[in-house]
């Protein structure tokens, strides 16, 4: 069986097409930061990025028997693979999503492509798949609301693979699991469902591009100080916060290589991101009362060695840690909608 | 030997007349809204006058003042002298420190300057002993701080240390100060390693935000639904469970639970929720956990502690001292100071060097 997968990035389009599990091709459509800089909306982007699309295609000469795009910051949905609808993409275009983003139009996408084949279109695990308990949605006041977006393609694909691993059921197991990429989500799992998570944009660890939880008054006088907009401050709170806010730079490589060459702040903000993260880690394991079958650790960040070896000494008496570096989202993917046509799995309704 | 102990708080002036470790007289005096309608400074004599009244039999046989400290710059915790550098700093504004703590401290000064005998202040509230990786938040403009409760932290660390016979030195604790405000502490040899404060990234509590996420925070800012003062008063006062039910009394919030209100029921648990994972996070930085140790008036609440207790228990011993020891946790530090067992640190007047300063000191 085919399955043609889309991902859309802000300057990228990776498409693969699988044959079962195996990824048989596979193309990164590239664009230049200006590409699409007189679009007021990733809306207006689906045109371009569609034709791309086909013209790669078409080289490859394979017809799908389904594709399947990324999910968005969609309304909050239950986790799974859905197939995409008419409900879907009226939603989308209609601006009914929690935020702009470009994951957004994979949906617009896929459901395009998958018309001209005539087979159906999915998007698997989206950002806002929603399964907190009630108790964590709760802020300190009721004006902000602690929302459920992580990273959940991941997250879910790595649930899956350590219940394989480990041939445990992923509903009877409880776990700790940290996505450590340009952003971080760590979660608490609980039989399977992520009940918490620190939300990637809004609180937890600094990562390598945003800065996380900060001390409130202090974040205050930066709000009102005067010398700074507000776009200024988002930009600093994601994107530019975080490892390029204090070392200029996003890539842990980079960090890691000006560590080995004696620069000690660089060791000093690599650490405190680690510490960081730790912290979370404790406190989402706190919330399983204390039974976690494991901890994992996963995305682009798993793969450095000097990150990874600082964190796991603190949180290892928890529960054992694995490691899964980084993040294979195009399998997740295909493996999504592969689970749908073979019938292991049905697919959701978007509501 | 006699000690005279004070403790000013925002509503009341709580002191004492201790031999050694005995109390002789124990006040503690809640002050009318018309007394505390003028500048916190402006209050020196009004509550100056309120502890001569009650202890004008001792004072000529006092051998030491001492008060709990106040906020000036960042410092270790401890017993500090009190000497005319600390006066100035205060007098002048140059710590931006309209706090009562620091009437203790002018109190102190002008009962020893009376009487000649040696003044002291006991942890204040500006220590900072925060480790490394603790400093360091996600913006650089906005460096993490280790403001907290350490006078009353500090000193139920030393209680549960003696209670297990451990020297200070080989212990590690988490101690969790619940009153209006909230810290957390990870208290690793004595020392406050870590904090998580409800007035900054730390758990929600009774009158406190807690940690928010923060580009939602920017756009409430920038939205002109609040003043810059409302905005503050999330983290000072009227956020948390006063926000959320109008009432930061855990007494009221506890019986409007058993009359079967939903609502303060779920914000109730959400609060002891938040309360652990910073518990929970603080362990980890910490290694090994001797105990966690739930202090503060807060903790008085049998629900609150087994609420939190469901989620720690698993990992460490929970005790729970409810209530503050601050007047014993001042005489006691001031005893061992006395008794050579601990050595008297000096305070260094840094003029008026801003950068010395954390912005956020209100």
């Amino acid at each position: 069986m085919y399955i043609l997968a889309i991902n859309p990035g802000s300057t990228s389009t990776k498409i693969s097409m699988f044959k079962d599990e195996k990824e048989v091709k596979k193309t990164v459509i590239r664009y230049d930061r200006d590409s699409f800089k007189d679009k007021k909306s990733v809306l207006e982007q689906v045109d371009t990025r569609n034709n791309d699309i086909k013209r790669e295609i078409e080289k490859w000469g394979i017809k799908p028997d389904g594709v399947v795009g990324r999910g968005g910051l969609f309304k909050p949905l239950k986790s799974g693979t859905y197939r995409i609808t008419e409900r879907v993409l009226a939603d989308i275009r209609n601006g009914k999503v929690q935020g702009e983003h470009i994951s957004n139009i994979s949906a617009l996408l896929a459901y395009d492509i998958a018309e001209e084949f005539g087979t159906p279109s999915f998007f698997v695990d989206p950002v806002s798949v929603d399964e907190f308990e009630e108790l964590a949605r709760f802020s300190g006041i009721p004006e902000i609301e602690r929302v459920a977006l992580q990273h959940t393609l991941n997250i879910k694909a790595c649930i899956r693979q350590i219940a394989k691993d480990k041939k445990r059921k992923m509903e009877k197991m409880n776990l700790v699991v940290a996505h450590l990429g340009g952003g971080i989500s760590v979660c608490p799992v609980k039989e399977g469902r992520l009940i918490d998570a620190n939300n990637a944009i809004q609180e937890g660890p600094f990562s390598p591009e945003r800065s996380g939880s900060l001390p409130m008054t202090a974040f205050l006088e930066m709000c009102t100080c005067g010398k700074y907009t507000k776009s200024f401050l988002l930009r600093r709170l994601v994107g530019e916060g975080g490892l390029v806010a204090y070392l200029g730079t996003n890539l842990a490589d980079e960090v890691v290589q000006r560590i080995k060459e004696g620069d000690n702040y660089a060791r000093k903000i690599y650490e405190a991101m680690a510490y960081q993260i730790s912290k979370e880690i404790g406190a989402m394991a706190t919330v399983l009362n204390g039974e976690v079958d494991y901890i994992v650790l996963t995305g682009g960040l798993a793969g450095s060695n000097l990150l990874i070896d600082w964190i796991k000494r603190r949180i290892e008496f928890i529960a054992p840690v694995i490691i899964y570096p980084g993040e294979n989202e195009m399998l997740a993917l295909a493996r999504g909608a592969l689970r749908v046509l073979r019938k292991e799995e049905e697919a959701k309704e978007y509501k | 030997m006699l000690i005279l102990a004070v403790n000013p708080g925002s509503t009341s002036t709580e002191f004492g007349v201790f031999d050694d470790k005995k109390p002789i007289i124990r006040k503690k005096i809640e002050h009318s809204g018309d007394e505390l309608a003028i500048p916190i400074l402006d209050q020196f004599e009004m509550r100056m006058d309120c502890i001569i009244d009650h202890t004008s039999d001792y004072l000529q046989k006092i051998k030491v003042v001492s008060s709990r400290g106040g906020i000036l710059y960042p410092m270790e915790g401890g017993v500090y002298e009190i000497n005319k550098g600390m006066i100035d700093d205060i007098r002048h504004g140059r710590v931006d420190a309209q706090h009562a703590a620091n009437l203790g401290i002018l109190i102190a000064y002008d009962i020893k300057e009376k009487f000649s005998i040696p003044a002291y202040m006991v942890d204040p509230i500006s220590t900072d002993e925060l480790w490394e990786p603790a400093r360091v938040s996600g913006l650089p403009e906005i460096p993490r701080s280790g403001r907290t409760h350490s006078l009353n932290v500090r000193a139920q660390a030393r209680r549960r240390a003696k209670e297990m016979k451990k020297p200070l030195r080989d212990t590690a604790f988490i101690v969790v100060h619940i009153g209006g405000g909230l810290t957390v502490n990870l208290v690793k040899r004595g020392k406050i390693c870590d904090v998580a404060d409800a007035r900054q990234d730390g758990p929600f509590s009774p009158e406190a935000c807690g940690g928010l996420s923060t580009p939602d925070y920017t756009k409430l800012c920038f939205s002109g639904r609040y003043t810059e003062q409302e905005m503050l008063r999330f983290s000072y006062g009227e956020g948390g469970l006063r926000k959320w039910l109008g009432t930061s009394s855990i007494k009221e919030i506890e019986e409007r639970i058993k009359q079967g209100d939903k609502k303060a029921d779920s914000i109730f648990r959400a609060m002891a929720y938040s309360i652990a994972r910073c518990i929970g996070g603080l362990m980890v930085c910490g290694g090994k956990i001797d105990s966690v140790i739930l202090t503060g008036g807060g903790s008085k609440s049998k629900l609150l502690v087994s609420l939190v207790s469901e989620y720690i228990s698993p990992y460490t011993t929970i005790v729970v001292y409810p209530g503050s020891i601050e007047l014993e946790a001042i005489v006691e530090s001031t005893l061992r100071v006395l008794r050579g067992e601990e050595k008297i640190k000096r305070y260094k007047s840094r003029g008026t060097d801003r950068e010395a300063l954390c912005i956020f000191w209100l």
